[in-house]
């Protein structure tokens, strides 16, 4: 039995000890996820908050197949997910599909995309449309399949993968000043540590 | 002007989604506020209760007392608190190297350290706290408090940020990277440990900060690419 599973078992039987080391070892992580999928800090913390007595709850389901942040992580983005419904977060997702489109090269909001420099890929993330936020987020860093989306999402694969490659493309423009960085620029242009 | 209209690689991106997957965040919720709710559900039993919380659980394994408890020896116990005070001096000197800030926050948890170290000063009889629950909540109350003010000294104090250098939030980054695995290490030996905790917690909240403020203090051309 792995230390995993013990520690379950101990908060399964309601061990204050178990339940905080569940907790402390896992939040960094989860409550990562959780911010990154809500965008807003102060919902994230609300929503964090629930997503964590659900895992809790549901502990009795754990079967020690995978790591533990491994099961808490896929709790933890159905549970985010179904709470930003609940806000009108990610109404529609399907509309936006439909509605989001290439801009035009005179397009003034292509212009302000072009002068807005994002300091992170969290910043940039923010500037997607609502559905081709979480599509990215949960493909590219979650890790979920585009059949897993359209399931967890209400949507076609389809649309799935045509968020995504939208989302990049915008990403790739919004990050355009991090190129230095990756091109050997040395040093001077990108400090990595 | 115009803008370069250049845009980031695949390969690029890619590195950066990388970076972001592997991103943490100080936590979001707070233990005492979970364990509130959790007792409200009884998804946590109740001190001193020996009885099991929920009644849903499976029947359980035998576990040896060792496990039970998370037994560790006392001497292994005062060694990993004295390994998380060293390391917490460590990263109160490398703060304190560039930063009016850090210059007092290392000084205020050098002297929490040593009052906690001198035995000599804990006097139980006569404790202001009347429970160690009390005492565990007032404990969580000054984390969290503690954290907030960092946090806001990192978000608002200019002077402090102009003194630090790139070179300086770098090695106390460094530095805190290294407290923030010792003591997470440690925690899953002894997981309710109050001192590891609060060092575990202002470590990450630290690390944080330093992120934002080394983005602050890099020149215009540069930026946070890998940390």
């Amino acid at each position: 039995m792995t230390t995993d599973q013990l520690t379950v078992r101990r908060a399964i039987d309601g061990d204050e000890r178990a339940l905080r080391q569940l907790w402390m070892e896992n939040a960094p992580h989860i409550d990562a996820v959780v911010l990154r999928l809500c965008g807003d800090r102060d919902l994230a913390a609300d929503i964090a908050q629930e997503v964590w007595i659900q895992i809790f709850r549901a502990l009795p389901s754990y079967r020690g197949d995978s790591q533990f942040g491994t099961w808490a992580h896929r709790i933890a983005v159905n549970r985010s997910l179904n709470a930003l419904r609940k806000v009108r977060r990610i109404a529609k997702i399907e509309t936006d599909v439909e509605e989001e489109t290439a801009a035009a090269p005179d397009d003034p909001a292509a212009e302000s995309e072009r002068s807005f420099m994002a300091q992170s890929i969290d910043q940039a993330v923010q500037r997607l449309s609502p559905g081709a936020r979480t599509v990215f987020l949960l493909h590219d860093v979650e890790g979920y399949t585009h059949e897993e989306i359209a399931q967890e999402l209400g949507i076609t694969p389809g649309g799935s993968k045509s968020q995504l490659f939208k989302a990049r493309a915008k990403l790739r423009r919004l990050l355009a000043h991090f190129a230095d960085g990756f091109a050997g620029a040395g040093p001077s242009h990108a400090t990595p540590f | 002007m115009p803008l370069p209209s250049k845009e980031l690689s695949e390969q690029a991106l890619d590195a950066l989604i990388v970076r972001e997957r592997t991103r943490i965040v100080a936590p979001l919720t707070e233990w005492r506020t979970l364990a509130l709710q959790l007792r409200d559900e009884g998804l946590l039993r109740a001190p001193g209760d020996p009885r099991g919380a929920r009644t849903d659980a499976p029947p359980q394994p035998r576990v040896t007392p060792r496990e039970r408890v998370g037994w560790i020896a006392p001497a292994a116990r005062w060694t990993m608190r004295i390994a998380a005070s060293v390391a917490l001096v460590a990263v109160g000197i490398v703060a304190g190297r560039g930063m009016t800030v850090g210059n007092d926050i290392a000084h205020t948890i050098q002297m929490a350290i040593a009052d906690s170290s001198d035995v000599s000063h804990v006097r139980v009889g006569g404790a202001p706290y009347g429970s160690a629950e009390e005492a565990r909540t007032a404990l969580v109350k000054s984390e969290s408090e503690y954290q907030r003010a960092a946090a806001y000294l990192a978000a608002t104090d200019t002077a402090a940020r102009t003194a630090a250098s790139p070179q300086v939030l770098q090695d106390r980054l460094a530095a805190l990277d290294e407290v923030t695995v010792t003591a997470l290490k440690a925690l899953r030996d002894a997981p309710d440990d109050p001192l590891l905790n609060q060092y575990y917690l202002s470590a990450v909240s630290a690390r944080e900060a330093t992120i934002q403020r080394l983005s602050h203090s890099l020149p215009a051309d540069a930026r946070v690419v890998r940390f």
